[in-house]
């Protein structure tokens, strides 16, 4: 996964640099050629989507120049550190938390607890996102998440690629739920995240079915994907920014090498699409329409469909990856709003 | 006078799958300016954008075929389409998507043998769908079948599957058609067929689907119904729909009919289909569901595909049925696939969407 793995950030000299797209050399009609592999070419002119709140609109209508702009590993370290200090206060101040930082089972976690009259004997996991190589998510992910459902909130800060391929942060991951086994129930406990952290959801899950270990309540697998072997139509369609930016042409059989390191493709854990599915906890799937994991997330969700399991589907019109990352927009509080009542159903006593 | 776009004529069987919807196909033909097809020396090769100060995106993709699909999806998203505009009259359109749907129903019913007869009900013709043995004796589906309100492209490749896999009767509604009829003909026609049934049939024995057009319909008949007073069915199925006739979603801008392949026109700001809208006000929540109070839906599941011009009215009734408290209102989106793809017997991730489908209604229509 490019966008996972951010493979071109991390080697700038392996693409050429593109000059951002002008206006006069923009298309304005919309335009379709298959050519003899099927392969579609298209012009497309996209309005803002009408059923989009104002904040929404502003998101998505934001300009953005095209160009490849290559950040190193620690650059994009630091800039996500940085961003996500920020946008944690904005999360804060609609839903007030208190936050520690800790280590369960020698793994530096963040604590997010509700400020008063929390739900005795519940927890929930959250892995958070930013490409496996980076944190993105373990205060914007749990913040609202614990406010609104009351639990407790333990955010696994797991080891990162390239530095610690997989499995290195699903074992921490897996620590984590062993030692929370002790003092909650499994039937209490629930194990949700964002893009890297939604993907990981479903590896963990598949590792503790494979481990015999009794599953969690509930499963939370936001923006995710579950097979590292091939990119997906959305991939090729939307950037992590939707339709805006810098997209690189798809190229088939391509996967995240720092991620996915010397582990096969296909290996079920890895890539759940190809495990046995059967026994999963209800798992609630959230995605939105200019996701580039559209594809990803809704592929999982059919096979979990097809395993039997109690899996629904949510998708956000015209929104780009993990918007609700801006935890202010109403459609975040929308898509916030759906995840805690999904956990609050399935953690009942 | 109206005409309608059609896409063009290298593949008639694909052409005709291109009918569903055509909705927002519907152009005064003073506008539909005749554009020349795009040749491969005019296809981009690279991938750009640009966002202009109205936040619209200005777009090139280049978009492999996705590798998820199975071979036959494969091939029958890489068949060469031009994407001309080929203008068609109501006439054409009417007698072309009859001829193919009389093929693609026979096809299925090779596949999902059943039987079927033509009747009416309260006055209204429909076709009776039964399996050929076991069926159930007090289940009954009702299909509105797609077609843009103005063509029947549906009632046989919709409600065959289905009739064979849930082993229940299926009665699909031939119902009063655009632009002669507009709304609310073709929902009447519906309602009194439903009230035909009532008699015979326990409403938490009764389900409702449709795809497309019918997929609107049937969000139109549950708030009908309730409006009405009347017992609300045991199970909905929205396969490809919306329920907002004021704008289109963003969907609508990215993909044609036939996803990425074929003519698209864009999308226009305001109210679309005046023909199957009339004189009613777009926000009627009868009309456009996404204005009504859909508290106390009955269990619906909604159906779309990644490339389908209706995957954001699908996604955005979804999220409205949700907010409403319709906690089992549940979402399945294929990957890759065009709008109605499962009108294509032949896929097999029609078999599976078909096997969602009746497994919806087998499970929620097996209560006493």
């Amino acid at each position: 996964m490019k966008l996972l793995l951010a493979t071109l950030l991390l080697f700038p000299l392996c693409a050429a640099a593109q000059q951002g797209t002008i206006a006069a050399q923009a298309p304005n009609t919309d335009t379709s050629y298959i050519d003899a592999d099927g392969t579609a070419h298209i012009t497309r002119v996209l309005p803002l989507p009408q059923d989009l709140s104002p904040e929404a609109k502003k998101l998505v209508g934001k300009q953005v120049s095209d160009a490849l702009v290559p950040r190193p590993i620690e650059e994009r370290r630091a800039q996500t550190d940085a961003w996500q200090a920020i946008s944690a206060k904005a999360a804060e101040q609609i839903y007030p938390v208190n936050l520690a930082e800790s280590t369960i089972a020698g793994v530096p976690v963040r604590v997010v607890t509700p400020v008063a009259d929390m739900v005795p004997d519940r927890v929930l996991i959250n892995l958070h996102g930013g490409s496996f190589n980076t944190d993105s998510g373990s205060l914007n992910e749990s913040i609202p998440i614990a406010n609104l459902t009351r639990m407790k909130v333990v955010a696994v800060l797991y080891r990162l690629a390239p530095e610690h391929p997989f499995p290195a942060a699903v074992d921490d991951a897996v620590a984590v739920y062993r030692e929370l086994l002790k003092i909650y129930k499994p039937e209490h406990m629930a194990l949700y995240g964002t893009s890297a952290g939604a993907v990981m959801t479903g590896e963990v899950a598949v590792k503790l079915k494979q481990l015999g270990l009794p599953l969690p309540a509930a499963l939370g697998i936001f923006s995710g994907m579950g097979d590292f072997t091939h990119e997906t139509d959305s991939w090729a369609m939307f950037t992590l920014a939707g339709l805006a930016g810098h997209h690189e042409l798809q190229e088939t059989g391509k996967h995240d090498p720092y991620y996915v390191g010397t582990a096969d493709p296909r290996d079920p854990v890895l890539s759940p699409l190809y495990a046995d599915l059967h026994g999963m906890p209800p798992t609630l799937f959230i995605s939105s329409e200019r996701d580039a994991l559209l594809s990803g997330t809704a592929l999982l969700h059919r096979a979990f469909l097809r395993a039997g399991d109690d899996a629904r589907l949510v998708v956000f019109e015209g929104l780009p990856h993990a918007f609700w990352y801006d935890a202010p927009m109403p459609e975040s509080k929308e898509a916030d709003g759906l995840m805690a009542r999904f956990f609050l159903a399935n953690l009942k006593p | 006078m109206l005409c309608y776009s059609s896409p063009d004529s290298a593949t008639p069987r694909r052409n005709r799958m291109k009918v569903f919807f055509s909705a927002v196909l519907l152009v005064a033909c003073g506008t539909a300016v005749a554009q020349q097809a795009t040749t491969a020396a005019q296809a981009p090769n690279t991938d750009t954008s640009y966002i202009d100060a109205n936040g619209t995106a200005h777009i090139t993709r280049v978009i492999p075929v996705p590798q998820d699909l199975s071979a036959e999806a494969k091939k029958s998203l890489s068949r060469p389409a031009s994407d001309a505009s080929h203008p068609q009259t109501l006439a054409e359109r009417r007698s072309g998507t009859d001829a193919w749907q009389n093929r693609a129903g026979e096809f299925s019913k090779s596949l999902y043998p059943v039987t079927v007869t033509e009747s009416t009900m309260a006055g209204v013709p429909v076709r009776i769908i039964t399996p050929l043995a076991g069926v159930s004796p007090d289940r009954v589906l009702i299909n509105l079948h797609g077609g843009g309100f103005n063509s029947d492209s549906g009632s046989l490749t919709e409600s065959i599957p289905i009739s064979n896999l849930t082993k229940m009767k299926v009665v699909a509604v031939l119902y009063r058609l655009a632009p002669e009829y507009p709304f609310p003909a073709g929902l009447d026609d519906a309602v009194a067929v439903y009230k035909e049934l009532l008699k015979t049939y326990k409403p938490a024995h009764i389900g409702i689907y449709g795809t497309s057009a019918g997929g609107i319909l049937t969000g139109e008949m549950g708030v009908e119904l309730k409006k009405l007073g009347l017992p609300l069915p045991g199970a909905l199925g929205i396969f490809s729909g919306m329920g907002d006739f004021t704008r289109d979603g963003d969907s609508q801008a990215m993909y044609a009919l036939n996803g990425l392949s074929g003519h698209l026109d864009p999308p226009q700001p305001g109210p679309h289909n005046s023909d199957y809208v009339g004189s009613t006000d777009p926000r009627d929540p009868v009309l456009s569901p996404l204005f009504a109070d859909l508290s106390g839906m009955p269990p619906t599941l909604f159906i779309t595909s990644g490339r389908d011009i209706l995957l954001s009215g699908t996604s955005i009734l979804h999220r409205a049925f949700l907010r409403a408290g319709d906690d089992t209102a549940s979402l399945i989106v294929f990957e890759g696939l065009p709008h109605a793809f499962w009108n294509d017997a032949s896929l097999p991730e029609s078999k599976e969407a078909y096997t969602d489908m009746a497994h919806w209604f087998s499970a929620h229509l097996a209560g006493h």
